[in-house]
């Protein structure tokens, strides 16, 4: 329906070119209309799809070299797909690289002629906005000396207030806003969420989840060229960090455990009634009943240790049942129960881990550990790991 | 319309960098082929003492001066043309922009300051006595524009190859010096042995300089086939130079 843009199986692959006559065969190619051979081809984004309807926001998150400035290029036509199709049904401004469309040589204000045909202004239109350009870009007396004078923010300052001045359909731009100083920085993300709240449509990559999540509804997450994962923008910037998390914790992880065939051991965790091993989803402040069962070698109860983690291995909270003082159920000679209950969870969305722990009954040695991951849903914009009660007072006057 | 708006931009700016941004740039675009004139004429007439049967001497400087602007009109614009590309590198792959319009203002620019050239030449020359058909002078700008089509064409091909192969820009600056001579600038066809001189219309500029006399010294304003076959080989060169340069677009950002 009302679809702004739409890219289809889009890929992009860089001739590799290490000797000379290497030039020559990729321009051959391009002639004749053949696809690069493997061996001088370098794919950098293969089978992206992606639609972005009027009035959404969507935010393209990833690494670094996982293909975000190379899609949005391909998006607004800087750079052609190798295979794959972009539509485009509106006016789009982009704001793709700093000082795009700039000549150093050339004054600011020269410069806003030759860019601003670029953005798509027409001569009297730019006149007519170009006070609104100044002030926005705040740049002084700079206006009038060679842009090679400038310093990176200001250039992004000019090129930001051209494209707010046009008011695009579809704003795309990347991570140069990065640049701008911390004022500039805020000003820019008021405009956006003004744009975005009178019905513009908003395509965008960042590193930082705070903007992302602020300004954008839906998200991508890009990964060494492909989709990982898209949709709502929290579960997809939250599955983002995990894996970063996950991916220095797994550098981090060098535990030793005493683990031999018949000790204490974990023989069951229901996840609030739940038998799998992963994929648990809970919302924000939802209740979490877990049904341990434990294994003891010698008959005596063992100690239950249960700890929350942060994907990383950050502790959040743990217990154990000596410290509690009860201990689990005998339920056969072995075989041993007890459960444990949070009534409202209090942890904030993200991913973690439910780590149940047996130890023996003195609660000295750890003998078996049994994880849980789970995630937490919601959209709370709060900071941290736990939701902490609180009241803000205001001070009657 | 927003291709025909950016396109004036690049003309716009390209005029005023490179013609009109310094006093010496201006006088140098009409100077250098006033100057050019006055040594070949000097070369020719006075040292080699060549006589042409057919030509009068006051007819010799119009002549000379009839085969060098268009040729001059070619053989810049070809080259500024190619290296348009390159010169702006750093506005492509940065942000949206069809790159054959740099090209395109490229040629044109030196078109128009070459053609203000040659007119200026055809309306002072009479001043100074020689005899020159200044009322047809409005007659070359269809010349002109289709020599402009035909220029453009090969600068796009040229300028596609240019960002490829680096070696584009002094090959071709090497050739051009020799077609110079190949063409009938400072010597008439029938001054050539009988068995070169069908070849000369295999040089497709010539026809531009032997259209340019005819007009503007012999009043022989009909036209024929080699008329038409230039119109048709100036439209093929520009259809096919800008398929090529779009092909080879493609890649542009990654070698530039």
């Amino acid at each position: 329906m009302n679809e702004l843009l739409l890219a289809s199986d889009l890929a992009k692959v860089y001739p590799k070119v290490s000797k000379s006559g290497d030039r020559v065969k990729v321009m051959m190619r391009l002639l004749l209309g053949r696809a690069l051979p493997d061996s001088l081809a370098h794919t950098v984004l293969s089978d992206v799809s992606l639609s972005v309807r009027a009035g959404e926001s969507l935010g393209v998150i990833g690494e670094n070299g996982a293909g975000k400035s190379t899609l949005l290029k391909l998006l607004t036509g800087v750079i052609h797909p190798s295979r794959g199709s972009v539509v485009l049904n509106g006016q789009v401004g982009a704001l793709l690289e700093l000082g795009a469309g700039f000549h150093p040589e050339y004054t600011g204000r020269e410069n806003l002629e030759l860019a601003g045909t670029l953005y798509g202004f027409s001569g009297p239109e730019l006149k007519s906005k170009l006070n609104e350009i100044i002030a926005f870009a705040d740049i002084g007396h700079y206006l009038d000396e060679p842009v090679k004078h400038y310093s990176s923010g200001m250039i992004v300052r000019l090129g930001f207030a051209l494209l707010a001045a046009r008011r695009p359909e579809l704003l795309i731009t990347d991570e140069v806003l990065a640049v701008g100083d911390e004022s500039f920085q805020k000003k820019c993300v008021r405009w956006i969420e003004d744009y975005t709240k009178g019905g513009g449509t908003l395509l965008l990559v960042s590193h930082s989840m705070y903007h992302v999540q602020k300004l954008c509804r839906q998200a991508m997450w890009l990964h060494k060229g492909r989709v990982a994962a898209s949709g709502d923008v929290f579960d997809v910037t939250q599955a983002y960090l995990a894996h970063h998390e996950k991916k220095s914790a797994a550098e981090a992880l060098t535990t030793g455990r005493a683990n031999s065939h018949d000790s204490y051991r974990v023989t069951q965790v229901l996840f609030n009634g739940d038998a799998a091993e992963s994929g648990f989803f809970l919302d924000q402040q939802a209740e979490l009943a877990l049904e341990i069962a434990l294994h003891s070698p010698d008959g005596r109860a063992p100690v239950v240790l249960v700890g929350i983690v942060r994907a990383d291995g950050t502790p959040v909270y743990g217990v154990t049942t000596d410290v509690d003082k009860i201990e689990p159920a005998r339920i056969l000679d072995h075989e041993f129960h007890i459960s444990l209950h949070y009534p409202e969870l209090p942890l904030l969305p993200g991913v973690y881990a439910l780590r149940v722990h047996a130890l023996d009954p003195e609660g000295v040695r750890l003998f078996d550990t049994v994880t849980r991951d789970f995630t937490v849903r919601g959209e709370s914009r709060e900071f941290g790991l736990v939701r902490i009660a609180h009241q803000w007072r205001v001070p009657n006057l | 319309m927003r291709k025909l708006r950016l396109w004036a931009q690049f003309y716009q700016r390209e005029i005023k960098n490179r013609y009109l941004g310094s006093l010496s740039g201006l006088l140098w675009v009409f100077l250098h082929p006033v100057l050019l004139l006055a040594l070949y004429t000097f070369l020719v007439a006075g040292v080699l003492k060549a006589r042409i049967p057919e030509l009068s001497d006051a007819q010799w400087l119009p002549y000379v001066a009839f085969g060098l602007w268009p040729w001059m009109c070619f053989s810049e614009g070809l080259q500024r043309g190619t290296a348009a590309v390159m010169e702006h590198a750093g506005l492509l792959g940065k942000i949206a922009m069809p790159a054959e319009l740099l090209v395109a203002a490229s040629v044109a620019a030196t078109f128009t300051l070459h053609s203000l050239g040659l007119i200026a030449i055809v309306l002072l020359l009479p001043l100074f006595g020689f005899p020159v058909l200044w009322q047809n002078a409005l007659m070359l700008l269809p010349l002109l524009l289709l020599l402009f089509l035909f220029t453009l064409g090969v600068a796009w091909i040229a300028a596609g190859l240019q960002v490829y192969i680096r070696d584009v820009a002094q090959v071709l600056g090497q050739s051009l010096s020799f077609l110079f001579f190949l063409t009938p600038i400072l010597y008439t066809p029938t001054m050539l042995p009988e068995v070169v001189r069908p070849w000369l219309a295999a040089n497709p500029i010539s026809i531009y300089c032997t259209t340019t006399r005819d007009w503007l010294m012999f009043s022989n304003t009909a036209m024929n086939g080699k008329h038409a076959l230039a119109i048709l080989i100036a439209l093929l060169t520009f259809g096919f130079g800008l398929m090529v340069f779009r092909k080879l677009e493609r890649h542009f950002e990654d070698f530039l």
